[in-house]
């Protein structure tokens, strides 16, 4: 019941992404946010070198 | 029943004075001078301060005001959220090396002392100073009104008492402990508030049946709460306009750069760049997530948002949607989230009016005299901005849009000619900070949207950056061994 639901819907919208919101909306909002977090991740992760601790 | 329920809030709020009250007391014995009461002496941790980094960024505005305006637009603001993370990776990635050490070689304890130093120029300090002082209290009136709008409805205060409540919480801590106190509030804060959203966001997930059935709800209602605005269309300018405006634009606010420019320690601050985009990830998608999902349990409920007043859809989601301990932990999620940023606006606006106002004028004020004077310019800065929520409530979005782009266009000049361009100066500096200022303001008279689609944050930091950088071009650079201590 729940997949004919979206199908209904996603034949009523275009770009309709599999979460059941606007493709434009992940890929203009979503997407730029999740790379930030990676980002923050990875510069979390690498290395402090000796001494660069106090500035 | 409805007694105990209100005595039950009323013992939330009390048990929340007390623990404020308590950091207040605990940050009074910490200051010791000036510069712990303005910056923490340099010396606050990565964690409290990521923390409190988005605790300040995210406040009542938005997870009454913002996420109230997110049910009438649908979820297309989801985008003006997610756009927080990238600001904060920006704030403590891009900006916070370069004006953290500019902050302590130049012992500066005050955007506006920044920049005075940095650009070896008083005048631009206490413009800088004047501008932020006034245009600061539109957002602090914002967030007033939205936790005053909360109490009103989930605890049944009036409205004015709802203010009054929280002008005085407010007051017990940063009179005491500056920002001490304000941080280890904020940190306290900031995990409780990220609960409360999270768990609200969860909860309304859960009543429409998962994350594809809530938004098929949504889409049932009208194909737009779930799609990207038309090209050009009024909410396609909100859209964008607003994604810029509160995630890039709150970068060059004065209480922002206190929070990211005040570590002095690499390894602290990757640990705050770490905390504070998570944090700036999480609350906001939470936030104006729950926003739209209410307009479907509202409707079911027999409440149409799209007539409503923006600032008491969610307050009346929460009061009819969710059980007794959802209300009191979404309560208590609001007192901390609105606090957490008038603190903030409070600490930083009677710092800078002491620092760069007052004191040029008295050059011989002693320290002891400028903290005193800072702790009861806190207190009136907190009476003004209450009477205003009280007698001139306006629309929390419009007010804190107008504060973050009046703020953005005037200072994003001078904060990328200080950190980026060695040969920026005071002409360029001033010419820019006025120029972002009038155009922002002239544009936000006569252009903003609904007349075009560009709101005046666009024009405003554009004309700030590029007259910063062509009026430096115009006079003599400062001197080189001043800039070599600078730029090491």
């Amino acid at each position: 019941m729940p997949s004919m639901l979206f199908q209904l819907v996603a034949e009523n919208i275009p770009n309709l992404s599999p979460l059941g919101i606007d493709w434009w909306i992940i890929l203009g909002g979503w997407l730029p946010g999740c790379l930030a977090v990676i980002a923050a991740f990875i510069m979390w992760l690498k290395p402090t070198k000796e001494g660069e601790g106090d500035e | 029943m409805s007694d105990q329920i209100n005595l039950f809030y009323a013992a939330i709020i009390c048990l929340y004075m007390v623990v404020l009250g308590i950091i207040g007391w605990v940050g009074k014995n910490k200051v010791k001078s000036c510069a712990d009461w303005y910056v923490g002496n340099f010396q606050i941790g990565g964690v409290v301060m990521g923390v409190a980094f988005f605790a300040t960024y995210f406040s009542a505005v938005l997870i009454i005001g913002f996420a109230g305006n997110a049910s009438q637009w649908g979820m297309s603001a989801t985008v003006i959220g997610m756009w927080h993370a990238v600001a904060a990776f920006v704030a403590f990635a891009v900006l916070a090396p370069g004006l953290s050490r500019m902050f302590k070689t130049l012992n500066a304890y005050t955007f506006s002392e920044f920049l005075a130093l940095r650009f070896r120029s008083q005048a631009l300090g206490t413009l800088s100073s004047l501008i932020t002082s006034i245009f600061i209290i539109p957002y602090t009136v914002a967030a007033f009104i939205a936790m005053a709008a909360a109490l009103s409805l989930l605890v049944g205060l009036p409205f004015w008492a709802g203010v009054l409540i929280s002008g005085t919480i407010i007051a017990i801590y940063v009179f005491s402990g500056g920002l001490f106190s304000v941080t280890i509030a904020e940190f306290l804060q900031g995990i409780v508030m990220t609960i409360a959203v999270v768990v609200v966001l969860g909860a309304s997930y859960s009543m429409l049946g998962g994350v594809l059935s809530a938004h098929q709800a949504l889409a049932s209602i009208s194909a737009s709460t779930v799609t990207f605005p038309e090209l050009g269309s009024d909410l396609w300018a909100v859209i964008i306009g607003l994604s810029a405006v509160m995630s890039f634009g709150g970068l060059a606010q004065p209480q922002m750069i206190l929070r990211y420019a005040t570590i002095c320690n690499k390894i602290n601050r990757k640990k705050a760049l770490l905390i504070a985009v998570l944090g700036s990830f999480i609350f906001p998608l939470a936030a104006y997530s729950y926003g739209p999902l209410s307009r479907a349990i509202m409707l079911s409920n027999g409440y149409d948002v799209m007539t409503m007043n923006a600032n008491f859809i969610i307050p009346t989601f929460i009061k009819t949607a969710f059980p007794t301990w959802l209300v009191a932990l979404f309560l208590a999620g609001v007192l901390c989230a609105a606090t957490s940023t008038i603190d903030s606006l409070v600490h930083m606006s009677s710092g800078t009016i002491t620092r760069d106002i007052i004191r040029p004028l008295r050059p011989k004020m002693s320290d002891r005299s400028q903290l005193s004077l800072s702790k009861m310019l806190s207190l009136a800065v907190t009476v003004v901005c209450c009477l205003f929520a009280i007698f001139q409530p306006g629309l929390i979005v419009t007010l804190s849009a107008y504060t973050w782009q009046v703020l953005a266009s005037s200072f994003f000049g001078p904060i990328v000619g200080a950190l980026f361009i060695k040969r920026s100066n005071k002409l360029g500096a001033i010419s820019g900070m006025v120029a972002g200022f009038a155009v922002s303001q002239l544009w936000y008279l006569f252009l903003a949207p609904p007349v075009t689609p560009i709101y005046a944050f666009f024009p405003g930091v554009a004309s700030s950056i590029i007259v910063t950088f062509a009026a430096s071009h115009l006079a003599k650079p400062l001197d080189g061994e001043f800039i070599a201590k600078l730029y090491p």
